[in-house]
């Protein structure tokens, strides 16, 4: 029994126009390591930030039309027995008012890591988590091979397709995007010999891209990231190549050429092999309304969420779509089948493209053997569904792995809850990383901005410059230290930021007042070091004469500078032991932070330059 | 649970429905040897068979349509039939009900039966049946052949096991094996008995041996003592080797490399 001769074969999107669904009445997205940042009845408009990610594995969350928020709460996940989800209801006013776009002129600059942030920020999603994993990007180790999965042979499935059909120049731009910036030695976009109008799309583009393509034939796993890569990956490369997906790579596209965070994705509505249609949704659009625009009803049919393997089904119509809901099948409603015995007849075995023994560890997930599972390699499961789909006996074998893998999964989400911690310390310093690389750059223009400024009002140069550019340097330096000092003070407490909605009114509260605080410190900050610039010019030719003299002017700049720190950082005490600690407050006592360190650096440099 | 969208091979009742079509040529042969005598034969069987299996499952607490439905009482019962063309109809459903009884219902079902009910069956008539060499039924074990090839075009045939044991019964012709080919009953037990999971090892590898070691058995049993049935001995066979599947499984099978 080989696997090619027994799948149905993929089936082209063929002349099918692209629909768009209309504007649903109310949208259900979900916050997956994001932590909202807007409050119930807030009117947010189109493109506007409704969650930003709170961990390395989460992404951001955007609106996908202008509306009212109307709830936020636990939403149930499309996925087999999952918990609840925290998620948001947007209520669309039909105005669908836009942000406007600002795009990302000097992308090229753009570092891996800081891609791989600010793509997370726009709300693009891989496989698991972000499109570029940020251990990945930090680590900026060279990358040898870059595959771009365009494969679609699961039956049924034909988002991907479509996409290419109906975007293929958008889809290259995104790839050069990523080919300028990540710089792999290879770059590699790979496609089922089935896709052939796909295949035709991107053969017609011009010849000279900086990219492969890669026809693939092998039989319906084959387009698994780990099949692939083993499929693509020459030895020399395995060990440092990655695997995209091309409807993330399409949005990261979108994302960094043009500044749109991801609102929508292409979904495939299907009834048979031979029909369905292909429409462009919003995230967190009711399956129901997916299904009326293809002319369904949701109430005679049963709904399944995915491909024909792989599909769970959904329990109800109202959970709305999400990032990887790449395909919705409506099925007849059928009798729910009794499962007989396992007859041990092997044909799960012989068809599991892992070689794993399905039979068996059946027996052990069925029974809640969990070590014994892991045993027979309940890892390496693809979860494909090929197994459940050839048991005679139709137990339902990639159901209960399934449930098993969720279970270890979680089992290892509380067992190390101190690695929650962790995590959220080394998501810290991702960020604070790539800030420190943006100010730098920041700076350094800030700097030949002011330093060509200068030259042109450069009038009296001094010449004794060196004390009191040292001075202000270690002036500077305290103030630094001191912000720094108060930034550590800010992380510690944030640990497990809250959901609960009272608190988060409160954090909210708490998150303007010491916005207001910081706003009124960093004023006082940028007086102090005004006044302190001033003395300085003014002190400069007197210093020259004498320099015992310029002692107590320089203790007054420092006082004055210290003095702004400390009442900086009594504020941002106060605020942050006013609330339980929440992420937002620390990101704004951080941008608070840089920007009297900023400040003091300016005024240092203000100083400088003027005493030359 | 959710239903698979796609189904890629047939289910357990479509199985042995097939499986039963597979062997019409040869009833339709033997109804013609032996006339409406064994059309009686095999209802009576049949309704024995379906007796005891509803018996069975009323008894473990199991919904008994669903259980019937997957057919494999019936098939059992026209497997028997088959390879007892001359015992009495008694006899015949005794041994049916019986097997079905003690061998699949007494050890929780099928899939957990250690022991092929229809090995059984014809090891619990044995002792009753007329002695004297059988002869060679050359239609019968070609209109068999014919619905093994077609099981095995359908891909319903697990065809390791039947493979070892014509191996060995084709190895050992200067033996004087060859007029075990001519007996109807290797070809049924070769491919309906010998080709079912729950009595053999799981994995190829074992089957393949399982099947050797019975045609090794099979044949030196049948040359080395006067036992003159060729499906007596060789169902006594398998019945023992049925008992070292286990751990024949045991040593084949393996969770495999971790990646
Ligand atoms: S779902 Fe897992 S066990 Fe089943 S065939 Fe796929 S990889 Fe093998
Ligand atoms: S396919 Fe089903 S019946 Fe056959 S061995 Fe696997 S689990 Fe058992």
């Amino acid at each position: 029994m080989s696997r090619p001769s027994i799948l149905p074969a993929h089936t082209d999107p063929g002349s099918q126009p692209l629909l768009t669904t209309p504007l649903p009445a109310q949208l259900r997205l979900w916050l997956q390591g994001a932590s909202c940042c807007v409050e119930v009845g807030q009117r947010v408009l189109k493109h506007q930030l409704l969650a930003e990610a709170d961990s390395e594995f989460g992404v951001a969350v955007h609106a996908p039309t202008s509306g009212h928020i109307r709830a936020i709460g636990p939403l149930p996940q499309a996925l087999p027995d999952a918990p609840l989800l925290d998620g948001l209801q947007l209520q669309p006013d039909g105005l669908d008012e836009a942000l406007s776009l600002p795009a990302e002129s000097n992308w090229p600059a753009l570092s891996a890591l800081a891609l791989a942030m600010r793509l997370q920020d726009m709300g693009v999603m891989g496989q698991h988590g972000p499109l570029l994993p940020l251990a990945w990007a930090a680590k900026a180790s060279p990358l040898a091979l870059l595959i771009i999965n365009a494969v679609e042979n699961e039956p049924f499935l034909q988002a991907d397709s479509m996409l290419l059909c109906e975007q293929a120049a958008a889809v290259a731009e995104a790839m050069a995007m990523l080919g300028r910036i990540l710089q792999p030695a290879r770059l590699v976009l790979a496609i089922q010999q089935e896709q052939g109008a796909a295949i035709n799309a991107l053969r017609s583009l011009a010849a000279d891209q900086c990219w492969q393509l890669e026809v693939i034939q092998a039989p319906y796993p084959a387009g698994d990231e780990a099949q692939l890569l083993r499929a693509l990956a020459r030895p020399e490369e395995s060990g440092n190549s990655l695997c995209l997906p091309v409807a993330g790579v399409h949005a990261a596209g979108r994302a960094i050429l043009h500044g749109e965070p991801c609102i929508s994705r292409i979904v495939t509505v299907s009834t048979a092999l031979k029909q369905s249609h292909n429409m462009r949704a919003l995230l967190g659009s009711p399956v129901a309304d997916l299904l009326t625009c293809a002319g369904l009803s949701s109430q005679q049919h049963a709904l399944v969420h995915g491909g024909g393997l792989r599909g769970f089904a959904l329990p109800d119509a109202t959970i709305g779509i999400h990032q990887h809901s790449h395909c919705l099948l409506v099925r007849p409603r059928q009798p729910a089948l009794t499962a007989q015995p396992c007859i041990r007849c092997g044909d799960c075995a012989s068809i599991c493209p892992s070689q794993l023994q399905p039979q068996e560890l059946y027996w052990h997930c069925s029974r809640q053997e969990l070590a014994q599972a892991q045993h027979w390699r309940l890892a390496d499961c693809s979860q494909c569904g090929l197994c459940s789909a050839v048991c005679p006996s139709q137990l339902p074998l990639l159901d209960s792995f399934r449930l098993a893998s969720q279970q270890l999964l979680l089992a290892e989400q509380q067992q190390c809850a101190a690695d929650a911690a962790r995590q959220r310390h080394r998501f810290r310093q991702f960020r604070l990383e790539r800030d420190k690389q943006e100010k730098a750059q920041r700076l350094a223009e800030r700097a030949a901005q002011q330093a060509a400024k200068l030259a042109q009002q450069a009038a009296e140069p001094t010449s004794h410059a060196e004390p009191t550019a040292t001075a202000a340097d270690k002036q500077a330096a305290i103030a630094a230290a001191m912000a720094r000092a108060a930034e550590r003070q800010q992380q510690r407490p944030a640990v497990a930021p809250s959901v609960n909605s009272s608190e988060r009114e409160a954090a909210i509260a708490a998150n303007r007042q010491a916005a207001i605080e910081a706003a009124m410190a960093r004023a006082a900050a940028r007086k102090a070091a005004q006044e302190a610039a001033k003395a300085a010019a003014a002190d400069a030719p007197a210093m020259a004469k004498d320099e015992d003299q310029n002692k107590p002017g320089l203790n007054q700049q420092q006082q004055a500078l210290i003095q702004a720190a400390m009442h900086r950082a009594n504020a941002q005490k106060a605020a942050a032991s006013s609330s339980p600690a929440s992420l937002d407050q620390d990101k704004k006592a951080l941008i608070a932070a840089a920007m009297a360190r900023a400040a003091a650096r300016k005024a240092a440099g203000d100083e400088t330059e003027q005493d030359k | 649970m959710n239903t698979p969208v796609i189904r890629l091979a047939p289910t357990l009742a479509s199985r042995n429905r097939q499986q039963l079509l597979a062997l019409l040529p040869a009833i339709a042969i033997q109804l013609w040897q032996w006339g409406p005598p064994a059309l009686l034969a095999l209802a009576s069987a049949s309704a024995s068979a379906l007796l005891a299996d509803s018996l069975g499952l009323a008894w473990r607490r199991q919904a008994i349509w669903p259980g019937l439905r997957q057919g494999e009482a019936l098939l059992t019962a026209v497997l028997l039939s088959l390879l007892l063309p001359d015992a009495a109809v008694p006899l015949l459903c005794l041994c049916t009900g019986g097997a079905i009884l003690l061998l699949r219902q007494l050890f929780g079902g099928s899939g957990s039966s250690l022991f092929h009910p229809v090995a059984g069956g014809l090891l619990l008539a044995a002792p009753w049946l007329p002695a004297g060499l059988p002869h060679a039924d050359i239609p019968l074990s070609l209109a068999l052949l014919a619905g093994g090839l077609w099981l095995l075009w359908r891909g319903l045939l697990r065809w390791q096991a039947p493979l070892g044991l014509l191996l060995v019964v084709l190895i050992a012709l200067p033996v004087g094996s060859g007029w075990l080919l001519g007996q109807s009953a290797l070809w049924l037990l070769a491919g309906w008995v010998m080709s079912d999971g729950s009595a053999t090892p799981i994995t190829p590898r074992g089957r393949l041996v399982y099947g050797q070691a019975a045609g090794m058995l099979c044949i030196s049993f049948v040359t080395l003592t006067t036992q003159p049935d060729a499906g007596v001995t060789l169902a006594a066979c398998l019945l023992l080797l049925s008992a070292s599947a286990p751990l024949l499984d045991r040593l084949t099978l393996s969770p495999g490399p971790r990646t």
